[in-house]
C-alpha cells in the first residue's frame, strides 16, 4: 500500500476516525495502530508479517531479560541473541546471493571450481528500517540507558507503526516508545501541520521525484551512447530523483504520525544546501546515520585515538552505511567515496563547522556559500552515479562519458530525444520552483511550515496549486514505488 | 479537532468547486484537439460519405482516403486509430453515426491478430474518449464491461476526474496544443501518414504477434458491428490488409484464420476479401515493418485498393 495510492487514502481517514472517535482509550489506540500496521505491513505480502513478529517478539523477550539480568557474560549473550536474529534475517533475505555470489568468484580467483546455487529471496519491505529500530532497543536495554517494556501491544505496536514502518525515519526506542505510554490528544496546529507536510511529501514524490525519474531511467539506460551535457543532467536529475522521493517519503510519514499525535524525528534538513560533505551528513537521512554514529562509530573510538583509528573508524561507518543500501559493489563504492570526500574537512577540522542554516536570516547566500553548495552537491551528484549505476563498470562508463564536453551540439538534440518535448521544461521549472520553496523554509521545521503565518488566501492557493500539480503528474494506473523500499 | 476538521472541509469544498469549474475548462479545450485521432473522429457531425476504412493502424497508416477518392471520384474516410482493437472500432463508429454521420459502405480491416486473443488489443486505454457518450446505452455498456457504473458516472459529471487519471495522454503540451487550435493532418480523410523508413530485412520471428485462441471479446464486438451496420443499412466489408510475406511466415501461423473468416462472412451475408498476400507488394522498401507499409507501399496499395473499389472486387458478390 503506497502513500500515493488510493488504498491508502481510503485506509488512512478510516483509521483516523476509529483512532480518534472510536478507540479513545489509550490501550485501545495502540492497539487500533498495531492492527493498522500489521494490515498495512500485509498488504505488500501477508508473509512478511511473520518476520516484523518474530522480530518483535525476540527483542520484547531480550529487553525484559537483559532488565533483569546483572551478569555481563549472560547480558552479552542476550544481546547476541538480538543481534543474530535481526541481522540474520537481514543477512539471509538482502545478502545471501550476494555472499554466495562473492564466495564463488573468490575460489574462482584461486582456481577452485565451486558449485553454487543462489536463491530466489523476496526482500521483505522495510526490513533494513524495523530490524534496526528494534536492534536501538535492545542495545538502549544494555547499555542501561532505557528501560523495557512491558506493554508487549506498545511495543509491537512501536516496532511496527505503519507511518515509518516501511521506510524510517528509523525511531530510537527511548524517543517513541515513551509516546506509546502517554495519552495522546489532539493536537490542532501540529496536526494542521502535519498535513502541510504530508502535502508537500506527495509533491516532492510524485511531482519531482518521478517527474525527474522518467528522464533518469531512459538516461541511465542509455549511458553507453550518450556523451557529454545530456549524462550530466541525468545525474543531477537523480539527484532531485532521490532526494524527492526519500525525504517525500520521510514528510509524508512524519505527518502521518502528527495526525495521530506522535512526534517523528526530523529525517532530512535541506540536504543540498550544505557547504560541505559533513555538513551533508548532517542534513541526510538523519536517523540512519545518527544510528551508525551512535551505536558502531562511537562504539569503534569515534574520533578519539590516533588518525589512523579515526581514518579506519570514518572507513567503516561509511562502507557499512553503503552496504545497508543494498548487496552490490556500487553501494560499497558509494560509501567508500563518501569516506574519501569525508576525511579531509575531518582531518582539516571543519568536519563540525556548519552546524547552522546556511544563509540564516538572509533571502540570498554569498557568493563563497553559493560556490560551497555547488561543489557539495557536485561531489554529492558524482557518488550518486555509483548509487545508480547497476555496476562499477556501467558507474565509471557513466562517468567517463558524460566528461566528453565537446560534444556540446547534441545536448540539445539529446534533450528533446529524451525530454519528448515540453515535458523537459515542465520538469525544469517545477525544479526551480521547487528549490526556490525549499531554500525559503530552510530554517522551518518541514518547508511549507513557511506559510503558517501567510493569509488565508495566499495558504490555500498554493495549496490547491500543490495539489493540482500533484493531481496531474502522478501515475494512478500503476503508482511509483518509492525508491528506499528496495532497501 | 473541530477546528481541523473545519479547515480541512473548507478546502476539500474549496478544491472541489475549483476542480469541477477547472475540470469543465480543460475538457472545453481537449475537445478542440483536433491532433488527436479519436478526438477528431467524435467531433465530425452531419457529414456524409460514400464509404469509410475502419480497423487498427493498418488502416490509419496505410490507407491513402485521398487517393482513394482521387481515383473513384467518391467521398471516403479513414476511421483507423493506432492500436485500436474491434471494441474500439465499435464505439468509435456508434459514435460516428450517432452524430449525424452518413456512410453506405464500411470496410473493416480484420487481422488474425485482431481477432485472437491479443492483450495488447484488449486493454481499455482508450475508453475516456467516450465517458461523454454513455448516455447512449450501447456504449454504457461496452464502457461498464470495464469500469464499474458508479464511477461512469463520477467521470461524466467530473470530467476532471478523467483528465487526472489519464494524465499521460492529457499533458500540459496537448493542452497548448487545443489551446493553439492546431488542424491535425487529417483534414477530411482522416489518413494518418506513413513513415517513410523502410525494412532492411525480413523479421523472421513473429512470436509476438501469435495467439491461439479466438477471443470471446473481439467475436462479439464484430458481431455489434455487423449488426450495427445492418441496422442502418451500410454495407459491410471484411477484408484483411497485406502483410509482407504473409503466406511464408503467417499462414502457417494462423492457419483457420481465412475459413474463419469467410464462414462468418457467409454467414451474416458478407463478402471476406483476403489481401494479406500480395505480390505487387513484396518489397523490403515498400514495408517500415511486417505489417505496416511505409509511404511508398501505400501509394501502391491505396491505388491497388482503388482499383478493386472500381472494379467492385471488393464489392462482388460471394
Amino acid at each position: 500500500m503506497l502513500f500515493n495510492s488510493l488504498d491508502f487514502a481510503v485506509f488512512l481517514p478510516i483509521v483516523f476516525v476509529l483512532y480518534w472517535f472510536v478507540f479513545k482509550p489509550r490501550k485501545q489506540q495502540n492497539m487500533l495502530l498495531l492492527v493498522a500496521s500489521y494490515v498495512f505491513y500485509g498488504s505488500w505480502d501477508p508473509r512478511f508479517l511473520s518476520l516484523i513478529v518474530i522480530s518483535s517478539i525476540i527483542d520484547y523477550w531480550v529487553g525484559l531479560k537483559l532488565a533483569r539480568e546483572e551478569k555481563a557474560a549472560i547480558r552479552k549473550r542476550l544481546l547476541a541473541i538480538s543481534f543474530v536474529a535481526n541481522l540474520g534475517m537481514l543477512a539471509f533475505f538482502k545478502y545471501f546471493n550476494f555472499f554466495i555470489e562473492g564466495f564463488t568468484d573468490t575460489f574462482s580467483f584461486f582456481g577452485l571450481s565451486m558449485a553454487s546455487s543462489q536463491l530466489n529471496i523476496i526482500l521483505p519491505v522495510g526490513i533494513s528500517f524495523y530490524t534496526f529500530q528494534t536492534l536501538s532497543y535492545s542495545i538502549d536495554i544494555y547499555r542501561k540507558k532505557f528501560e523495557p517494556t512491558q506493554d508487549v501491544i506498545s511495543f509491537f505496536a512501536f516496532v511496527s507503526f505503519f507511518p515509518q514502518l516501511v521506510a524510517g525515519p528509523i525511531e530510537r526506542a527511548n524517543r517513541l516508545l515513551p509516546q506509546f505510554h502517554h495519552d495522546r490528544s489532539f493536537n490542532q496546529a501540529n496536526a494542521t501541520s502535519g498535513m502541510r507536510q504530508i502535502l508537500w511529501g506527495l509533491f516532492k514524490k510524485v511531482v519531482i521525484a518521478d517527474s525527474c525519474g522518467v528522464l533518469v531511467d531512459a538516461i541511465f539506460q542509455d549511458h553507453q551512447q550518450l556523451t557529454g551535457g545530456i549524462l550530466i543532467l541525468g545525474a543531477v536529475l537523480f539527484a532531485f530523483q532521490i532526494y524527492g522521493d526519500f525525504s517525500g517519503y520521510s514528510d509524508i510519514a512524519i505527518g502521518i504520525a502528527r495526525l495521530f499525535g506522535f512526534d517523528l524525528m526530523r529525517n532530512f534538513a535541506n540536504p543540498y544546501f550544505s557547504r560541505n560533505v559533513a555538513e551533508f551528513w548532517r542534513r541526510w537521512h538523519i536517523s540512519l546515520s545518527t544510528w551508525f554514529r551512535d551505536y558502531l562509530y562511537i562504539p569503534l573510538g569515534g574520533s578519539k585515538g590516533s588518525v589512523s583509528r579515526q581514518l579506519r573508524n570514518v572507513f567503516i561507518i561509511f562502507i557499512i552505511s553503503g552496504f545497508w543500501h543494498g548487496a552490490n559493489w556500487t553501494f560499497i563504492a558509494w560509501g567508500a567515496i563518501h569516506a574519501l570526500y569525508f576525511i579531509p574537512t575531518m582531518l582539516i577540522g571543519r568536519n563540525r563547522k556548519y552546524l547552522s542554516v546556511v544563509a540564516e536570516s538572509r533571502a540570498f547566500p554569498s557568493l563563497y556559500e553559493l560556490g560551497q553548495m555547488l561543489i557539495t552537491f557536485t561531489l554529492v551528484t558524482v557518488a550518486w552515479v555509483f548509487f545508480r549505476s547497476a555496476s562499477i563498470n556501467d558507474a565509471f562508463s557513466f562517468l567517463n562519458n558524460a566528461l566528453q564536453l565537446h560534444q556540446l551540439d547534441s545536448f540539445t538534440t539529446d534533450l528533446l530525444n529524451y525530454g519528448k518535448g515540453y515535458n523537459v521544461f515542465l520538469t525544469f521549472a517545477l525544479l526551480i520552483v521547487f528549490i526556490w520553496f525549499e531554500w525559503l523554509g530552510r530554517s522551518q521545521e518541514h518547508t511549507l511550515e513557511v506559510l503558517k503565518h501567510k493569509p488565508a488566501v495566499l495558504r490555500y492557493s498554493i495549496y490547491l496549486v500543490v495539489w493540482f500539480c500533484i493531481l496531474f503528474t502522478g501515475n494512478y494506473h500503476s503508482p511509483q514505488d518509492f525508491i528506499y523500499f528496495q532497501f | 479537532m473541530r477546528l481541523f476538521l473545519r479547515k480541512l472541509i473548507k478546502f476539500i469544498i474549496l478544491f472541489l468547486l475549483v476542480g469541477v469549474v477547472f475540470g469543465y475548462g480543460v475538457d472545453f479545450v481537449f475537445k478542440r484537439d483536433h491532433t488527436d485521432k479519436i478526438a477528431w473522429i467524435n467531433q465530425l457531425e452531419n457529414q456524409n460519405y460514400d464509404y469509410a476504412f475502419l480497423g487498427s493502424s493498418r488502416v490509419a497508416n496505410m490507407t491513402d482516403t485521398r487517393i482513394l477518392d482521387d481515383l473513384t471520384g467518391k467521398k471516403g474516410i479513414n476511421l483507423g486509430v493506432g492500436g485500436a482493437d474491434l471494441r474500439l472500432n465499435y464505439l468509435n463508429l456508434e459514435v460516428f453515426l450517432s452524430q449525424g454521420n452518413g456512410v453506405n459502405s464500411i470496410y473493416l480491416q480484420v487481422d488474425p491478430f485482431a481477432i485472437y486473443t491479443n492483450d495488447q488489443y484488449n486493454v481499455p486505454v482508450y475508453d475516456h474518449y467516450f465517458y461523454d457518450y454513455q448516455s447512449a446505452e450501447p456504449i454504457y455498456q461496452a464502457l461498464a464491461e470495464h469500469r464499474q457504473p458508479p464511477l461512469l458516472k463520477l467521470n461524466r459529471l467530473f470530467p476532471l476526474i478523467r483528465y487526472i487519471e489519464y494524465n499521460k495522454v492529457y499533458k500540459l503540451t496537448s493542452l497548448i496544443r487545443s489551446l493553439s487550435g492546431a488542424e491535425g493532418q487529417y483534414s477530411t480523410a482522416g489518413f494518418e501518414g506513413a513513415g517513410s523508413s523502410s525494412l532492411t530485412q525480413v523479421q523472421t520471428n513473429w512470436e509476438e504477434l501469435v495467439y491461439r485462441e479466438v477471443s470471446e471479446q473481439n467475436e462479439k464486438y464484430l458481431m455489434k458491428i455487423i449488426n450495427l451496420c445492418q441496422s442502418n443499412n451500410i454495407r459491410l466489408h471484411l477484408y484483411s490488409a497485406p502483410i509482407l510475406r504473409y503466406e511464408e511466415f503467417l499462414s502457417t501461423k494462423y492457419p483457420n484464420f481465412i475459413s474463419l473468416m469467410e464462414n462468418l462472412a457467409g454467414k451474416e451475408n458478407l463478402i471476406y476479401t483476403n489481401l494479406m498476400q500480395q505480390d505487387s507488394l513484396n518489397q523490403l522498401q515498400l514495408w517500415k515493418d511486417m505489417i505496416h507499409l511505409n509511404h511508398e507501399g501505400v501509394k501502391i496499395y491505396s491505388q491497388l485498393i482503388a482499383t478493386a473499389l472500381l472494379e467492385h472486387k471488393l464489392t462482388a458478390s460471394p
